[in-house]
């Protein structure tokens, strides 16, 4: 992995558009699995599965058609192991080719 | 990261480690109204605890500043609260207070119980071996009374591997330990220092409250969010944390750099010459092969995928870039997908 510096104006624009992919993934959670929660109620880094929100694999299937069906994205059960926290399951979504409406940050 | 530290690390990520939990604080919580005082002093949702389930939590002032984060057992008609040895005196006089005007009975129990973790992804088949098959059915979040060692065995913890932790009469200690150092053999089990647990909890990006939060730092900024109930109608510190739920000044990010960098304490994290943050802890991740850190990062900012120059020792700035926590998958939940 090669790293470049980060002028403001690049930095603000990439969390601008990491914002946007995570409140939009934070949007199908919360509609699908029907949390009691709003958006700015859960952290990225926040465990999906035991701590954290405590989700079950009843739940995990849900996420999985919520991320396709929102962002165009096909998962496999291999990707499963993508999805650790809001910011996990944002990594995959913004590597994947042929997502509906991300752009690659 | 010395030798010791490393084969620590290597014992609790590869096999399965010891820890002696002696120290850590038990306080126990009965009577008629132990569930009133709990409920509104802890964030979480303490009234829907069934018997047998555990939750991680916070105790608040009322400005919202942390108190603690403990671990609450619901066992029947009492409450068992655990958190850190570094939490005893603050925890048991705040608790003492505010239970002034309530029915209720506490008792600190920690220099008459001893407790010991059992931790690594062998850790469910050495304790199998130990205290019986049931233990399979031990949920993460669960307790049990255990009939075969006679003692509580929580399943709880932060490293993302099994970890048990196991509660008894405090004179019980050599026997409980030689008998799972014995079973344990077989997997290399060895006694571990209790700071590599840090390490490990580090990775998951799960926070150290003696460790990582500075004074003033609110659960909020440390991204403690998970820990409570938001929903719950009054618990001590909810106002503050609505308030400042919809806008956090600061968070707390994992950032990783691609080369071995020397920092100060409290190194600064620049973009251009804007400062917009500072590291609180840093360590060598032994999976990763890499450094990592964790800093509080101005919210602007405060997203994965963001490079930062990082004040060092020397002249030259290092490169440092925000990343996705927990960094990797431990062994036991990808050994636990896999079945």
């Amino acid at each position: 992995m090669i790293m470049e510096r980060d002028t403001l104006e690049i930095a603000l624009q990439k969390g601008l558009e990491r914002q946007e992919v995570t409140e939009r993934l934070k949007k199908v959670l919360i509609e699908r699995l029907m949390l009691p929660l709003e958006a700015d109620e859960i952290c990225e880094d926040s465990p999906l599965f035991g701590l954290g929100l405590g989700l079950d694999s009843v739940d995990a299937l849900e996420i999985v058609v919520g991320v396709e069906q929102e962002f165009g994205v096909s998962i496999t059960d291999e990707d499963m192991q993508a999805f650790r926290s809001i910011n996990t399951v944002v990594d995959f979504i913004v590597g994947r080719p042929w997502r509906k409406g991300v752009t690659q940050i | 990261m010395n030798q010791t530290q490393l084969a620590d690390y290597n014992l609790v990520r590869n096999s399965v480690g010891l820890f002696d939990f002696s120290s850590s604080t038990k306080i126990y919580i009965s009577g008629k109204e132990s569930l009133s005082l709990l409920n509104g002093l802890i964030s979480g949702n303490v009234e829907a605890m069934n018997d047998g389930k555990i939750i991680n939590s916070l105790l608040m002032r009322n400005d919202g500043s942390l108190l603690a984060i403990v671990w609450v057992l619901k066992d029947e008609e009492q409450y068992i609260i655990l958190t850190d040895a570094e939490k005893r005196k603050t925890l048991l006089e705040w608790i003492l207070n505010q239970a002034k005007e309530f029915n209720v009975q506490i008792e600190d129990k920690t220099d008459i119980l001893g407790s010991m973790g059992v931790v690594g992804p062998k850790g469910q088949d050495l304790l199998m071996a130990v205290a019986g098959d049931d233990i399979i059915g031990l949920p993460y979040l669960g307790f049990e009374h255990n009939t075969l060692i006679n003692c509580l065995i929580c399943r709880i913890g932060y490293s993302g591997e099994y970890e048990y932790r196991l509660i008894f009469p405090k004179e019980r200690y050599d026997e409980l330990q030689d008998q799972i150092m014995e079973k344990g053999c077989e997997c290399g089990i060895a006694l571990c220092n209790i700071d590599i647990l840090d390490t490990l909890m580090f990775e998951m990006k799960l926070v150290n409250q003696n460790k990582d939060l500075l004074d003033g730092t609110t659960p909020i900024q440390a991204g403690l969010h998970w820990m409570i109930n938001f929903r719950k109608s009054e618990f001590m510190g909810k106002d503050a944390m609505m308030k400042e739920k919809q806008l956090p000044s600061k968070k707390l990010l994992l950032l990783l750099s691609e080369d071995k960098i020397d920092i100060p304490n409290q190194a600064k994290l620049f973009i251009e010459d804007l400062e917009c943050g500072f590291v609180v802890k840093n360590t060598f991740s032994p999976t990763l092969n890499k450094d990592i850190f964790l800093a509080y990062i101005d919210n602007r900012f405060a997203w994965v995928g963001i490079h930062f120059d990082i004040e060092t020792i020397h002249q030259e700035k290092g490169l440092v870039k925000t990343v996705s926590g927990p960094l990797f998958i431990t062994k036991t939940l990808s050994e636990a997908a896999s079945q």
